[in-house]
């Protein structure tokens, strides 16, 4: 105070004007002069500003304006914080969800990735992807879990993208302009992933994603859906609108599926199954169509199209019909809420033979190369099948009640048995897929001349020796299998059952000259090698083989006989009947005990199978000419 | 008041804004660099990182989401309080010192569960935050006292 009084008598002496600035301005340079007087002393301090000379309005204005932008970021931050607890998928538009999946994609994270695609189509895909990333850490697949594309490098760029309307809450969002880059980095894989990779580099590739479909003139696009008030990529959608617009079919009736719900579908699970597959013998196209849930797979909004396509395909065939019957059905339901599980058992016949389903099994017509059979390896279409699939009897059709009416969902059914395949594989058959068998922890060291037993349809197909070699060591070895009926031989059936390779002490592949297919393999040095004796997939036989590898010089003659594709050799449990397709000729090389069919069968290729229910083994030359 | 002195305060205030904005930021940045979980924010990020069998000692899934949120949640605070209180203010330095320490435990958290390569700018951000807002509300009043320079000491006092 005694400041203040000075500066105003200061100011009344020198007449200035008294005002209140000039008194606060007047105290100011006093307070100046006194912080500079202390400073002269030794503190040479700046002092602490108390008054500021802006503006006090204006200060106090900025100050409020951070006050209400911060007020603003907290209610953000909640409204962020609540939306993500009840839903955190989707996006706020169409070119948004896009531009979500791409970001996605270029940060390989399949699950966001899954996050933005509609949630009817993906149902328990999320799920699935969790399952499937956390097994595939379990079997050292991948480093870790939570990167499961580690070493792959994706990335989308310079998207440009134009929305347009097709229907209320559907829309068609066109790639303009963009650029997809993939690479591979293999330092970064697994060592397990390197080892199955031991041939190839590194790799990158680039293309222009605006001309992904431009072969078939057409625009690269995805159809994205609203639902909940949120923008979805469609999956589905999108696939069905190429299909409409590649065959220049009629336009889809967008959402007709989902407003005439109460109309579709069947009142029952089982009704929903067994009006699928009469549909699917009368060739009902529009009834099939209604069968599936329209939510999940649009079908119902593309039936005229689609319809549309079935008669094209039907003029061009000439109005054939087809002959697939079903003989016999039943269906058995379990209920859970809004999802039934549904065990189908039926059987028929096609113009090829009779086919048979049990669940999951399936065993069709002998010269259809597509069958699932329990218990024993699965064939498609002639070439090779995993000793997985994720199918068994106890395979279920899901279905799912929407508006009261039941619906069946291949989505679901899809995911079920991808989801039992996950679970059910383990490290051996993983390392068999990935054609590095050596990886597997031997099973014990080989005893030449001791048989081996592989079961079928299981990864027990696949076993692994250790056997310590010397350097020219010849080794020759023979499979076996039990009769094969008829109705399951294939054109596969002249070739050797099994398979046997064999690794050496430096981790390389002695090159396979065909050890099970009479000709000896020749070791090239002294060392532990690894033996490995696998089922071949090229038959569909069922039941075990036995492979048995001697010291060439003490094979049987049986062991010594080449049976590439065109000779006539088969083998039983008891023997390996050899004979040509001309001659019909036959001898029994070899007998193992346990067999007690003893019937004869002949398969599509006039090959003679006999088991013959001989214990002692016993080991005869081959009375017929070579084979091969 | 010098002018050395208010540039040093408006600095400080500046690191105190800017600490709260980067808070607020790292919310939308990505808090996994790559792979699982980097398109994901919030509970489902967290939840999916759980998911795949990494955890953290004595953080839950449901701490660790909390923690999340806190992050951007005290940056917003940090301007509230700036507004009303101004950056040397006793609430400002408060919330500068538990938005520090949510910031280096959601990071530590993070780092725990998806390793340090694949930690992305999230917690970056987050970490450079909470430091700058502790550098605006706990500078030193000695640093804010500049000494004055050479030149003023000799100004007139009339001046």
């Amino acid at each position: 105070m005694s400041d203040m009084r000075e500066a105003l008598n200061g100011l009344a002496r020198r007449r200035a004007p008294r005002g209140f600035d000039n008194v606060l301005a007047g105290a100011a340079a006093s307070a100046e002069r006194d912080a500079a007087a202390r400073d002269s002393g030794g503190d040479d301090l700046d002092t602490i500003p108390f008054v500021t000379s802006e503006p006090v309005a204006r200060r106090q204005s900025a100050s409020s304006m951070i006050a209400a932008a911060g007020v603003a970021a907290l209610v953000l931050v909640g409204t962020f914080a609540v939306s993500a607890v009840v839903g955190s998928g989707g996006a706020g538009s169409a070119e948004a969800a896009v531009r979500r999946l791409a970001d996605a994609v270029s940060h390989e994270d399949a699950l966001a990735a899954a996050d933005v695609l509609a949630p009817d189509e993906v149902r328990s895909l999320h799920g699935t992807l969790d399952h499937a990333a956390r097994k595939a850490a379990e079997l050292q697949l991948v480093q870790t879990a939570s990167a499961p594309l580690a070493g792959v490098d994706f990335n989308i760029h310079g998207l440009n993208l134009s929305t347009e309307s097709l229907g209320n809450g559907y829309a068609k969002v066109t790639v303009d302009a963009g650029t997809f880059s993939a690479a591979t980095h293999k330092a970064q894989f697994s060592p397990l992933m390197q080892k199955v990779l031991r041939d190839s580099d590194d790799n990158s590739a680039q293309s222009d994603l605006a001309e992904l479909a431009g072969g078939d003139d057409l625009p690269t696009f995805v159809v994205a859906v609203r639902r909940d008030g949120r923008w979805y990529v469609s999956a589905a959608y999108t696939v069905l609108e190429y299909v409409r617009e590649y065959n220049r079919a009629p336009a889809a009736d967008f959402g007709s599926g989902e407003r005439t719900i109460s109309t579709l579908g069947a009142e029952s699970p089982d009704a929903a199954v067994q009006d699928s597959m009469r549909a699917l013998q009368r060739e009902d196209w529009s009834k099939l169509i209604s069968m599936v849930l329209p939510s999940e797979i649009p079908l119902y909004d593309y039936r005229d199209a689609l319809t549309t396509l079935a008669r094209r395909s039907e003029a061009e065939s000439d109005h054939s019909t087809s002959s697939f019957t079903i003989d016999s059905m039943s269906t058995a339901s379990q209920v859970n809420g809004d999802i039934a599980k549904v065990a189908l058992t039926a059987s028929g016949t096609t113009d090829s033979g009779n086919w048979r389903l049990d669940g999951g099994c399936f065993v069709g017509p002998s010269d259809e190369n597509v069958s699932f059979p329990c218990g024993g390896d699965p064939v498609y279409f002639g070439v090779v099948g995993a000793t997985l699939t994720g199918l068994d009897k106890g395979s279920q059709i899901t279905v799912v009640k929407q508006n009261g009416r039941w619906f069946v969902s291949p989505v679901s059914t899809v995911i079920d048995v991808l989801d039992h395949f996950i679970t059910q594989l383990d490290r051996r058959s993983l390392l068999t897929l990935l054609d590095v068998p050596n990886q597997i922890p031997p099973d014990g060291p080989l005893t030449l001349g001791r048989p081996i037993v592989l079961p079928a349809g299981t990864s027990e197909g696949t076993k692994v020796f250790t056997l310590q070699g010397h350097e020219g060591q010849n080794l020759l070895g023979l499979a076996t299998t039990p009769s094969i009926p008829a109705s399951t031989a294939s054109s596969y059936e002249n070739y050797p059952p099994a398979q046997a390779r064999v690794f050496a002490p430096d981790g390389s592949e002695v090159d396979e000259v065909g050890m099970l297919d009479g000709q000896s393999l020749t070791l090239p040095a002294d060392g532990t090698y690894i033996v490995v004796v696998q089922r071949s997939y090229l038959s569909r036989r069922v039941g075990d083989v036995t492979v048995t590898i001697w010291d060439a010089a003490d094979a049987p003659a049986a062991a010594k006989q080449q049976h590439d594709g065109g000779s006539s050799c088969t083998y039983t449990l008891v023997g390996a009947s050899c004979s040509s397709t001309a001659s019909g000729s036959s001898s029994i090389d070899r007998t193992l005990p346990g067999d007690n069919s003893g019937q004869p069968s002949t398969n599509d290729r006039g090959v003679t199978a006999t088991s013959v229910a001989t214990p002692p083994p016993t080991f005869a030359v081959p009375t017929t000419a070579p084979h091969g | 008041m010098g002018e050395v002195s208010r540039r040093r305060a408006r600095f400080a205030d500046g690191c105190y804004l800017g600490g709260g904005a980067a808070l607020l930021a790292s919310a939308f940045m990505h808090w996994i660099a790559r792979g699982t979980g980097s398109g994901l924010r919030g509970h489902a990020l967290v939840d999916t990182l759980v998911a795949l069998g990494k955890h953290v000692p004595a953080l839950s899934a449901a701490r660790l989401t909390i923690l999340w949120y806190l992050v951007p949640a005290l940056g917003a605070v940090s301007w509230i309080v700036y507004g009303l209180l101004g950056a040397r203010s006793r609430g400002a330095r408060f919330v500068a010192l538990a938005a520090l320490v949510v910031s280096v435990l959601s990071a530590g958290a993070f780092r725990q569960l998806a390793g340090t390569a694949r930690l992305g700018w999230g917690p970056k951000v987050a970490l450079l935050g909470g430091v700058a807002l502790c550098a605006g509300a706990w500078v030193p009043d000695a640093w804010l006292r500049a000494r004055r320079p050479a030149a003023r000491s000799s100004e007139p006092a009339s001046a």
